[in-house]
């Protein structure tokens, strides 16, 4: 495992990094003011309705089941509904500024973890020219960047060594979308290995307790409001994967619908078991490279297995693909093909594609994502193998026992 | 009369500084008609003009300057000699003027007289040169374009496999052409920034790697490309074997790839799918990147030890 270097101090800019800066700046900007026009489907059937009716009823819509998105993202609608500009401007406007945060962050990140300010800056850039980011804020209008800046806050905050705050900000991901629970096995294998404490994961239902308290007290049954992910999972059901490459691709996900809906949630909670339990055992020494080799292993495996799986999520393992690119460059294919999966997924949806395949088959980048799936999983393995990386008293015992 | 025979082929001849061997003139003269010949069949396919004819012409001087390029990077002669026989019958070459009467080597000579120009020092000309050719292949693909007499284009790709067919071509054309330009001026704007920062020793390899890159770079991403896209990696491919023979693949199978984007824009189907094609392209792309970032990591130590 290769060492890497942390740095706390403030990165210092020369001439040539302003001017390389501001220059993908202005071409990340331009991407998506080019895409901002795109009307898509999600628009027209979701947002647009939504914004109109809280246009509408106010605050009071929020008592309504008309939604089914958590109420905090609702609540960033009524804003925007309350503005006197176009909601569809106002909307990907906000979006699109996330973005930039969130290549901020991933620059920090980066800087934090490598200590070199090229692959900071460099990092800042890609993570603007990431087709996946790109398209789905600017394009799809979709509104995954929310939930992926607060994912990205709480890493940085765990490299800061403030895990309290990276469990708050983790709590906010969940407060957004479901999905930010893809990773959520490598927080235990981070409290197992006391890098959290058991309170901090307290943030998540208060976090999201807190959020739909408005909801609440505007009318909306609060048992309603707990179960919301569980109605959101229970739509979209029509197929085992919704355009995701995963092992439904492979093995044909049009067929026992119900039945495997049911079985593959319970394979994947036991695939999950064993490998925190296989994590569990011994205490290792965690570094930075570690914890993004667990997120990123867990963001691809858990949509792997999970059925009724969107063409978005992979979105989670795309960044943490990039910073562990930029953590490790001899890893750079890592990125490179989750991001064509990924992208490839989008566009097989975006482009109306229907129950068509896009031109290479899902079933080969399903075999891709696997592939992923294995070389990260072998490096954790390494990881875990080398004795080094084992906790002081643990390398002792094995060299006793040895 | 045997061994006079075998002596004679392989006596030394020497003009001036030059010298060569019957057999090295015997093949210079036999490749050269060869090439000749090859073109002879398919001439008649588009029509022949005084534009077709100075193309032609035009691929033999490309032929030889190659040669050079190839003689200035490895210093060997035979290697240089190779070159310029198997660039005078090389497929996609031959097939582009004087079957389609395209006629690309108007401007891809400039590239690799830009490439020449660097390699010799000349930074300014070589930049000229660069910028002409790059005037050039935009205009002639603009002609092209309105050939074609559409609206607005319906695919994103015009025959070169590149990335578009991947995700589908067909799809937000307007605003992907656009995009793909931007994504692109990032890229090679990350790429510049990583070098000027690295201070990397710019060496004979590493330009050579840089080229070839570029040239398989910009087309995979560039909207609307030519069946024709691949023209100057084809060739800088060969360079690139020609100095690191281990990468004897590279240019057979972007020859492939490119021929079979000419078979698909004249013969309106390929054996494979054109998919298949962006996949190996994607494959040499990043076979070629790993190569330069070895070189760059190499280049950068040794200017740090040298400072």
């Amino acid at each position: 495992m290769k060492k890497t270097a942390e740095k706390t101090g403030v990165m210092k800019f020369d001439r040539m990094d302003y001017v390389y800066l501001a220059a993908i700046t202005l071409i990340a900007l331009a991407i998506r003011l080019i895409l901002r026009v795109v009307t898509t489907d999600d628009w027209v059937m979701y947002w647009d309705p939504w914004i109109s009716d809280l246009k509408e009823m106010g605050f009071s819509y929020l008592a309504t089941d008309r939604y089914d998105y958590t109420p905090t993202f609702v609540y960033i609608l009524w804003v925007i509904s309350r503005l006197p500009i176009n909601p569809m401007t106002a909307y990907k406007g906000l979006h699109i500024a996330l973005d930039f945060v969130a290549a901020v962050i991933m620059g920090k990140i980066v800087w934090k973890v490598t200590g070199s300010r090229l692959k900071s800056i460099t990092a800042y850039g890609l993570m603007l020219l990431v087709p996946t980011i790109w398209a789905n804020s600017a394009l799809w209008a979709q509104c995954d960047i929310i939930f992926m800046t607060f994912l990205l806050l709480c890493f940085y905050y765990f490299f800061e060594e403030r895990p309290n705050l990276a469990m708050f900000f983790f709590g906010m991901a969940f407060v957004f979308k479901l999905q930010s629970l893809f990773i959520f096995p490598f927080l235990v294998i981070l409290w197992v290995n006391k890098k959290v404490q058991l309170k901090h994961f307290l943030w998540i239902p208060v976090l999201y307790f807190l959020s739909i308290v408005p909801a609440w007290i505007a009318g909306r049954p609060l048992i309603d409001l707990i179960n919301i992910y569980m109605a959101q999972g229970a739509q979209d059901v029509w197929s085992l994967s919704i355009k995701w490459a995963n092992i439904y691709q492979i093995i044909g996900n049009q067929y026992f619908l119900l039945e495997y809906a049911s079985s593959g949630t319970w394979l994947i909670l036991g695939i999950l078991m064993i490998l925190m339990y296989a994590m569990a055992r011994k205490r290792y020494r965690i570094t930075n490279e570690f914890i993004v080799q667990m997120a990123l292993f867990f963001a691809i495996l858990t949509p792997y297995f999970l059925p009724h799986m969107h063409e978005r999520y992979g979105c989670v393992a795309d960044i943490l693909a990039v910073i562990y690119a930029m953590m490790n460059v001899k890893k750079f294919y890592i990125p490179l093909a989750q991001l064509l999966v990924s992208f490839n997924c989008y566009m097989a949806y975006l482009s109306h594609r229907g129950a068509s395949e896009p031109p290479i088959y899902y079933g080969v980048w399903a075999f891709v994502e696997l592939g992923l799936l294995i070389a990260v999983g072998l490096d954790i393995w390494r990881f875990m193998k080398n004795p080094e990386n084992l906790e002081g008293s643990e390398a002792v015992l094995r060299k006793e026992e040895a | 009369m045997d061994d006079f025979l075998r002596n004679f082929i392989s006596k030394k001849w020497k003009i001036g500084t030059f010298t060569f061997t019957f057999l090295d003139a015997l093949l210079a003269v036999c490749i050269t008609g060869t090439g000749i010949f090859l073109r002879l069949p398919v001439i008649d396919y588009t029509v022949t003009g005084p534009e077709k004819i100075g193309a032609i012409v035009l691929e033999y001087v490309l032929a030889v300057l190659c040669g050079a390029i190839v003689h200035d990077c490895t210093g060997s002669r035979d290697r240089a000699f190779l070159t310029y026989a198997i660039l005078v019958i090389y497929p996609t070459v031959a097939a582009n003027g004087a079957l389609w009467n395209v006629n690309a080597v108007y401007y891809v000579i400039l590239f690799f007289a830009g490439f020449y120009l660097y390699l010799r020092g000349f930074k300014v000309l070589s930049m000229l040169s660069v910028l002409a050719g790059t005037g050039a292949a935009l205009y002639r693909m603009w002609r092209w374009g309105l050939s074609l007499n559409v609206d607005y284009p319906l695919s994103l790709t015009r025959g070169w496999p590149n990335f578009y067919e991947i995700i589908g071509s067909e799809a937000f054309v307007n605003l992907f052409d656009k995009v793909s330009m931007l994504v692109l001026a990032g890229l090679l704007l990350t790429l510049a920034y990583c070098f000027a920062r690295r201070k990397v020793r710019m060496t004979k390899d590493l330009a050579l790697q840089l080229f070839l890159f570029l040239a398989v770079l910009i087309p995979y991403f560039a909207p609307y490309m030519p069946a024709w896209a691949g023209y100057t990696a084809d060739i800088a491919a060969l360079l690139y074997c020609m100095r690191r023979k281990e990468r004897f693949y590279l240019p057979m199978l972007h020859l492939i790839v490119s021929y079979s984007a000419y078979a698909y824009a004249i013969n309106g189907e390929t054996k494979l799918p054109m998919v298949v094609f962006s996949v190996i392209l994607l494959g040499i792309l990043v076979n070629v990147g790993a190569d330069i970032y070895r070189e760059t990591t190499r280049q950068t130590s040794v200017q740090g030890a040298e400072q």
